[in-house]
């Protein structure tokens, strides 16, 4: 087997199912037994495949995409009943009755839709993991950053941060949750506008950590801000 | 027909055989036009063309409408649906790809795929699967092991994994593979003990 291959049936291993995994019906009751929550909070393979169904079956419809829903959606129910009809299937077709209820139930859908979405998205993730940290490891004399913190709508466009006294320059600390840093960068300000090349990696659903550290003018660190995090939701 | 309009998902299929599963029975019809909606919004996120999603859309109805009978009694409408459509995604994809390995091939970041096999040449790939899923687990976000099982076991082009999960980035789904690997690669250095080799 070739390096690639090798690796890809590692991955596929270690993502597919087990032979613990509970059916999906399981997963999805609405009132999961002790023994399969158990599971659920300690298996990857089913946390996704519980986030996917959800993705299937409340996903919401996004506006670039409505039309091209509808069609589809009519299109299948013309043939799928066509297919199905003992009668000729023209007269099937343009029944008045079936055209009524196929376009109640796409409206029927799209109100429905909005809003559950992301409502059962997040309630699927677990939350962050432990080594992320929180505001408790504030300290007493520590830069205050204010923007971007926690999670958010869109792409944040700046670091904001409260100026801090007798400071030369800042700078500010990018990185990913597992620490290892994608981007720094210096000013005098007490904020920075966000550089494309930053913009790039901040990924919708994927956490970033930030700080801030101000030098003196003789190049001293004098104080540096807690690390925060933040997320851009998905959509 | 208030009466059938209320009926569950599997009351109507139960009815439906007990009626000896007539071609063209209302209740098909009535479960049907419940369902339309979801499965063409999902077709369309995998294929990203409305034609193929129709197509696509209306095999999957007339396959459910073929097996109906073999639809176990005390399972859920719904999830045996959504089993269907994903399996028969996989299968159009997997059709229309000759080789689909090569065709994902430029993923795979020199770095990462370099140390990875010498670090773990001795061990057998089921333990390793192991250890990979733990490290998952521990090193990746939800949003990156969801793309990571689109991509790895459901097998999915890029492309169809960035529309389904509405990933807005420049790159898509791409950009979470590089980054999940990057970070399952330092997950494993430091769970040796070993030097992270990645700066
Ligand atoms: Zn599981």
């Amino acid at each position: 087997m070739s390096t690639s291959n090798w690796e890809r049936e590692v991955m596929r291993r270690a993502l597919e199912q087990t032979a613990d995994c509970p059916v999906l019906d399981e997963l999805t009751a609405e009132s999961r037994s002790v023994v399969v929550e158990a599971h659920l909070k300690s298996c990857a393979h089913c946390q996704n495949e519980l986030a996917l169904f959800s993705e299937f079956s409340t996903a919401d419809v996004r506006p670039q995409e409505a039309g091209d829903v509808s069609w589809v959606a009519v299109k299948t129910a013309e043939r799928v009943k066509a297919a199905l009809s003992p009668a000729p299937w023209w007269k099937t077709i343009f029944a008045p009755q079936f055209v009524k209820q196929a376009s109640f139930g796409m409206a029927a859908l799209l109100m429905v839709a909005s809003g559950a979405f992301y409502a059962s998205r997040t309630s699927t993730e677990p939350a962050f993991p432990s080594e992320t940290p929180t505001a408790s490891t504030l300290r007493a004399s520590s830069i205050q950053l204010i923007e971007p913190l926690e999670d958010i709508n869109s792409t944040p466009s700046s670091f904001q941060w409260e100026e801090f006294t007798n400071c030369s320059d800042y700078q500010v600390i990018v990185s990913e949750v597992d620490r290892m840093q994608i981007w720094s960068s210096r000013t005098t300000k007490s904020g920075m506008p966000i550089p494309e090349q930053l913009k790039k990696q901040v990924l919708p659903g994927k956490t970033l950590l930030w700080k801030v550290i101000a030098y003196d003018a003789a190049g001293k660190q004098l104080a540096e801000s807690e690390t925060r995090k933040f997320r851009v939701a998905v959509k | 027909m208030p009466a059938m309009e209320s009926l569950s998902d599997e009351e109507l299929i139960s009815q439906f055989r007990g009626q000896g599963c007539q071609a063209g029975d209302k209740r098909i019809d009535i479960l049907f036009e419940r369902h339309y909606p979801r499965v063409s919004l999902w077709c369309l996120r995998f294929t990203g063309n409305r034609d193929t999603a129709a197509d696509l859309s209306q095999e999957i109805f007339l396959n459910v409408h073929k097996h109906l009978d073999s639809f176990r009694g005390d399972a859920k409408f719904s999830t045996w649906l959504y089993t269907i459509t994903r399996n028969q995604c996989r299968n159009k994809w997997r059709a229309t790809q000759a080789t689909p390995e090569e065709s994902m091939e430029p993923i795979i970041e020199a770095s990462a795929a370099d140390s990875a096999p010498d670090a773990y040449s001795l061990l057998e790939t089921s333990e390793l699967a192991g250890r990979m899923k733990q490290l998952m687990q521990d090193a990746l976000e939800p949003i990156e092991q969801r793309v990571m099982t689109l991509h790895y076991v459901d097998e999915m082009p890029l492309e169809s994994i960035t529309r389904l999960l509405g990933l807005t980035n420049a790159s898509g789904a791409k950009a979470y593979i590089v980054s999940a690997r990057r970070k399952l690669n330092a997950a494993a250095a430091r769970s040796k003990g070993g030097p992270n080799v990645h700066k």
